[in-house]
């Protein structure tokens, strides 16, 4: 399945090639196959915790809109898109990554900037 | 704002200290092994260091002495379950033979060479076997009043440097290269090897010179291997929790000063600085996770090593609480 064949009736669940961890209301995960890193904000994080694998994507989202104080139709749509990024990422159980994001991540960290920068011996 | 969003890579850090020439890391085929009939002039003490505990014998004494001396704070009683073996002064083009059990290790060109690459070896060793247990990262780390401070950083960030400067500030040592860190409680235990200066640094320390040097001076022209002991008695710290993490970054001629890191960004640089990361993925993000929620994170730019550790003095001695931000105000 393709990131964007995802829609309301979708149940989504994490794939099992990511290890994660959750800091001061972000989520960092870690992809063992392609090793990229993804770093969830605060609203990804948590639809993030909502993937159980049992829910479809709209049960998630109205539970949400109901917590929150949301328009449902908005927040089915916002969950929606935040589902779809996570697949495009290769981070879904099922869904295929998106090759131009994923190849676009690894440019990116070949050109990240080191940790520490211009780092020199003392 | 982009709900994901990727940031940095995952290179495995490397281990520091193993340089010298090629040529002198090649193995030799046509020198003696070792046998019942070496005339070992010298064994060490046993040493331990996590879970990898070693002796050496040597033909050589003051090799052997100078290693005593720099491994002098990881010694332990008892039998050692690996012997590196050293034969020295070789006729023709090799002047050492370094083994470990009856495997050779290296042939060394000139003795410089041989306690760096012992060294290198017993970390890569202890580091090996410290995985299973422990997270290890890519860091020095001291503690002070029962706060450890982790200093993350990659080969040449001056970590050694900063660990030395803070010894000497009253710190206690618990390692300048590998950090081995309990995944579940957060603690950092000793992994006290020998810091290893670099002669760049020797004018920064000269106190720090071990005192063997000058009869085994062919063993250290390039980098000293000192004992924490040296810097004071009993300088090693048992565990500690660790309760700050300081990426250092050492800038020629700029100014000293401290800066907050975000949570994620701290795990990020934390990960890309995790010994043997992939093997142990899942446990060592879950880890990094509990280390990040129960630590503050700091970037630290170095352009003075003795107000570096002024400022790191101030910030463990503020402890847990709002304090800390006292200590950024005070050296912003």
């Amino acid at each position: 399945m393709k990131a964007d064949e995802i829609d309301d009736s979708f149940v989504p669940a994490r794939a099992r090639e990511v290890a994660a961890a959750e800091v001061e209301g972000e989520t960092v995960i870690y992809h063992k196959l392609s090793e990229t890193i993804h770093v969830l904000n605060p609203s990804a994080t948590v639809v993030w915790g909502t993937l159980d694998g049992q829910q479809e994507v709209r049960t998630v989202a109205l539970r949400l809109a109901q917590a929150y104080g949301v328009d449902e139709q908005e927040m089915v749509g916002q969950v929606t898109g935040i589902i779809r990024e996570f697949g495009r990422q290769g981070l879904l159980e099922g869904v295929v990554a998106d090759q131009d994001v994923v190849r676009e991540i690894r440019l990116d960290l070949l050109r990240s900037v080191e940790v520490g920068g211009e780092v020199a011996d003392e | 704002m982009t709900p994901v969003r990727r940031v940095d890579a995952v290179t495995p850090p490397a281990l520091s200290s193993c340089e010298g020439s090629a040529e002198s890391l090649l193995p030799a085929d046509l020198v003696p092994g070792i046998d019942e009939s070496t005339p070992w002039a010298y064994r060490t003490k046993r040493f331990r260091i996590l879970s990898f505990d070693f002796a050496l014998r040597t033909t050589d004494g003051d090799l052997g002495r100078y290693i005593d001396e720099a491994f002098d704070a990881s010694a332990v009683n008892g039998e050692p379950t690996a012997w590196y073996s050293v034969i020295a002064w070789l006729e023709g083009r090799y002047s050492h033979q370094v083994f470990i059990g009856r495997s050779r290790l290296m042939s060394a060109s000139w003795p410089s060479v041989v306690p760096r690459v012992l060294t290198w070896d017993v970390n890569r060793r202890a580091i090996d076997t410290g995985q299973a247990s422990h997270l290890l990262l890519h860091a020095g780390a001291v503690a002070r009043a029962g706060r450890g401070l982790l200093l993350p950083g990659a080969m040449e960030a001056g970590k050694t440097t900063l660990v030395a400067g803070l010894l000497r500030a009253g710190f206690y040592y618990l390692t300048d290269e590998a950090a081995a860190i309990d995944p579940e409680s957060s603690r950092v235990e000793p992994f006290a090897k020998p810091l290893s200066l670099d002669c760049g640094s020797w004018p920064l320390f000269p106190d720090a010179k071990p005192q063997l040097i000058d009869r085994a001076v062919g063993y250290a022209n390039e980098q000293w291997q000192v004992s924490p002991n040296s810097f004071r008695p009993c300088a090693v710290s048992s565990s500690v929790p660790v309760k700050y993490v300081v990426f250092p970054r050492y800038v020629a001629g700029a100014k000293t000063a401290l800066r907050p890191v975000e949570a994620t960004d701290a795990l990020i640089r934390l990960l890309a600085q995790t010994f043997g990361f992939r093997e142990q993925a899942d446990r060592n993000v879950t880890a990094l996770g509990r280390l990040v929620e129960r630590t503050k994170q700091y970037e630290l730019t170095v352009g003075d090593l003795a107000r570096a550790c002024e400022v790191l003095t101030e910030l463990v001695e503020s402890g847990d609480g709002e304090d800390a931000q006292a200590a950024l105000r005070c050296f912003r």
